[in-house]
This record gives structure tokens, sequence and C-alpha cells, in this order.
């Protein structure tokens, strides 16, 4: 499971609990309610389609950076927290970013896919 | 507690405190948030009809945002900002405990819109739009331009005790996130020589702000006031999650970056290095993850059954790439 907290489960839950209450809900807190839903929806939805492939592009990314397999991207998260808190890495290191920016977009694709990385500073005027 | 009870308090305690009867015709509630509810009250008082807003403290669920002041506290801090000259509705009431209800505190209200889509997309603020940067830099600069001595009572929070209390915060999660360790290592590393401590606002953003058709009608919402460096303040209104898409404009999404910053300097503000403002942009996207974060664990201990802290906690996802383009030097 490669998304962040709360899990899919959990999301899906508190989507049902939501939908649940829209009867006793005013109207204007039953359409926020029912929008967020909504979206927890799509997001559990595109975690069921393509989370387990995000997650080997993830558990890939990481394991090639720190020269070392492990079954599950947690475990692999683990590890680079720790080698960046003890500066086994460095938090600039291209590597380093390089595979941290692979794991964010497996994270953004199901979370919010609408949301692009900005630019380089120093790019070629289009 | 319900609003109509909640405006019954207030004109008790309003004729204890200024001896004078309120009544109040209309009370509403605006929102109910997890560490505020704010009520809109239509009153009549020595004669005159005036809008007020109630502010009082949450229901208590939920933890607090890092750093938060008390209502009284932050209803102090208000007050003498609003003496002294920043744009910030005036204090009318403060509650004590002798008033019957949890902590609190009434202002004037003061029209405007604070959503941030409207403000930065929509045609109704075109106008206002206009005069944003000049504005909002003017306020800032006026409120770190006070007499820090004025407001000693609040805590003194640089870069260095920020930077361990977010660490400490998301690593009791014990949910692993490298782009968060990153960021810690990297403030870690380059944390900027303290300055003579200034009132900081603390939560200075699009959307946190009353903005009207002829611009920025009000500074609100004081509860995270420290005392520290004004640069944090530049850098939280940058960062990206408030430019609602506006990533041309990363001011808030109204203002390129180098034309805020003249501005606040010519409205009275200090030369601020624009990579010290970088500096606290980043700390500003650990600081709103780790925020995400506590929201979705709120929901996943148990602490709340709501949809709303939930969903944020999956907001974390675009705080890690907001930390990675920034340590990458990405964007304008």
């Amino acid at each position: 499971m490669a998304a962040n907290r709360p899990h899919a489960v959990e999301l899906l839950d508190a989507g049902r609990a939501a939908l649940a209450g829209l009867g006793e809900a005013g109207p204007k807190q039953a359409r926020y309610q029912l929008r967020l839903a909504l979206g927890a929806i799509d997001i559990v939805r595109r975690e069921l389609r393509d989370g387990a492939e995000l997650a080997e592009r993830e558990r890939t990314a990481l394991a090639t950076l720190l020269r070392r397999d492990a079954d599950t991207v947690a475990a692999l998260r683990e590890a680079l927290c720790a080698a960046l808190r003890d500066g086994t890495f460095q938090p600039d290191d291209p590597a380093v970013l390089a595979a941290l920016r692979v794991a964010a977009e497996s994270h953004l694709a199901i979370d919010n896919p609408d949301l692009a990385a900005l630019p380089p500073r120093d790019r070629a005027p289009s | 507690m319900s609003v109509d009870a909640a405006a019954e308090r207030v004109a008790e305690a309003w004729r204890r405190r200024h001896g004078e009867a309120l009544t109040v015709h209309t009370a509403e509630a605006l929102s109910a948030g997890a560490a505020s509810t704010s009520i809109a009250l239509d009153v009549e008082a020595g004669g005159e009809r005036r809008q007020l807003v109630l502010q009082l403290a949450g229901a208590g669920a939920a933890e607090e945002f890092p750093g938060a002041l008390d209502k009284a506290t932050q209803a102090r801090v208000q007050a003498l900002a609003a003496e002294r000259g920043v744009p910030t509705p005036a204090v009318l009431l403060t509650l004590d405990a002798d008033d019957g209800q949890g902590a609190g505190f009434v202002t004037a209200r003061v029209d405007g819109e604070t959503l941030g889509g409207r403000i930065v997309h929509g045609s109704a603020f075109a106008q206002a739009r206009q005069h944003l940067a000049a504005q909002c830099a003017g306020a800032l600069a006026r409120v770190h331009a006070l007499d820090p001595g004025a407001f000693d009572f609040l805590p003194r929070l640089d870069a260095g005790a920020q930077l361990a209390e977010l660490a400490r915060l998301h690593r009791a999660f014990g949910e692993a996130l490298p782009a968060f360790e990153a960021a810690i290592a990297w403030l870690e590393r380059e944390t900027p020589e303290p300055q003579e401590p200034r009132l900081v606002h603390g939560d200075f953003r699009t959307g946190n702000f009353l903005v009207d058709a002829d611009g920025l009608s009000a500074v609100l919402d004081w509860e995270l006031a420290h005392l520290g460096d004004p640069a944090e303040d530049i850098g939280w209104l940058c960062m990206r999650s408030w430019r609602f898409g506006r990533d041309d404009l990363p001011a808030g999404g109204f203002a390129a970056r180098d034309d805020f910053l003249a501005r606040y300097a010519a409205l009275g503000g200090a030369r601020v290095e624009p990579e010290r403002v970088r500096y606290w942009e980043l700390l500003a996207a650990l600081k709103w993850g780790v925020v995400c974060q506590s929201f979705g664990w709120q929901y996943v201990r148990g602490h709340t059954m709501a949809l709303e802290p939930a969903m944020i906690g999956r907001r974390v996802a675009e705080t890690e790439l907001h930390i990675i383009d920034l340590l990458e030097g990405r964007g304008d």
C-alpha cells in the first residue's frame, strides 16, 4: 500500500458515514459533505485501479536509490528516512530528489492527479 | 452550546462589561471548525445597530495547530494590533470564566470574501487584485514594525524552535515520509541566524484575510501570532497551497515575488533576502504537511469520525510535491 494515511478502506468508511448523515444535514452542509464524499470515492477508485502499479513504481525507485530490496514500500520509506536523518544521504542530492519525486508523483496520481510539478526556474523560454 | 444560547451569554457579558443592554436580533453560525466556532451577531447596543462576530474555542476533539494561542491571548494580540493601526477588527469583548461559557471574544464584523479561489480568479475581485500587493505588503510591514515589547507575552518561535516541534509532531505519528525528512534535514542544515524578534502574524495567507471590491478589508485569525522572523510571514504567504493555481504570482496568487518584496520594503518593512523567504516557504510547506498529516491521523486514531479531516490527510501528497520542488529550486 503506497498511498499515505488514511488508507483507502478508512477513507471509504469516512465517506460512507458522511453519505449516511446527509439526510440530517442542512442543505449547505449536505452539499459540502456530498462534494467531499464524491472526492473520497474518486481517490479510492484511482487507488483500486492504479494503486498496485504506482506502489511498485515507488518501491523500485526507493530500492534503486538505497541499493536494497525490500518487500514493502513502508520498509523502504523507513530506511530512506533513517538515511536522511543520519546524514548518509543529503536532502538536496539529485538522486534522492529524483526518487522522492517518483514517490510523490505516485501519491498524487491517486490523491490529486491535476496537480503538476512546477517548471525548473532556469527553463528555456517557451 | 447552541447559537442562541451563546448569543444570550454574550448579551449578559456585554451588560456586565459595558453597563448597557445589548439586544441580539439575529445569530447565525458562520463556520464550525475543529479549533474554533464563529457566530455572526446582528445586535442593538447603545441605541445603535451593530454587526459583530463571536469567536468561540472549538469543542476540543481536534488537536490544535502547533503553536495555537488560546482565545484570550489571541484577542489580546488582535486588540493591540488594531489599536496600533493594523487593519484588523477591533476587539469589543473578551469572555472570561465568569461569563459561563468557553473562551472566546467578540469583534466588529467586517464585510469581505475569504475564499481564496474567488479572490485570485473571480471577476468581482479584478480591481481588488490590483491593490492587494500594496495593501498586504503594507499590512505585514505595519505588523512587523510594531514594538515587540508590547507583545512580550507571546512565545518566541525562531526557525530552530519551530522545526524541532514540527519534527517531533511528525515523527510521533510513526508514518515515515521521506519527503518530510528531507525537508527537516535541509532546514536544519540551512537554519538562518536568528535576528531581532518582531511580531509575526503566523497565518497571513490568501483565504485567511478578508477582501472586498477594493482589496484587503481586514486581517484575521491571530491564533498563530508569535515573536520571530518577519520573513516567516512572507514565506507562508508565498507557499504554493495558498496560490489557488496562480503559480505565476507566488505571493498569495496575486503578486510576483520581487514586486511584493519591493513594496514591503517601500512601505516600511526591512529588506528581506529572497533566499530567506524561500527558507520559510519550505518550512511552511513542511508545516502545512504536518498539519494535513495530523488531520488524517485524527481520523486514523478514532478521535473524529468526520470525512473532512480524513480527506485533508490525503493532502499530504501535495505538500510532498511542494517540498521537492522547493528543494530543487523550481518555480518563480
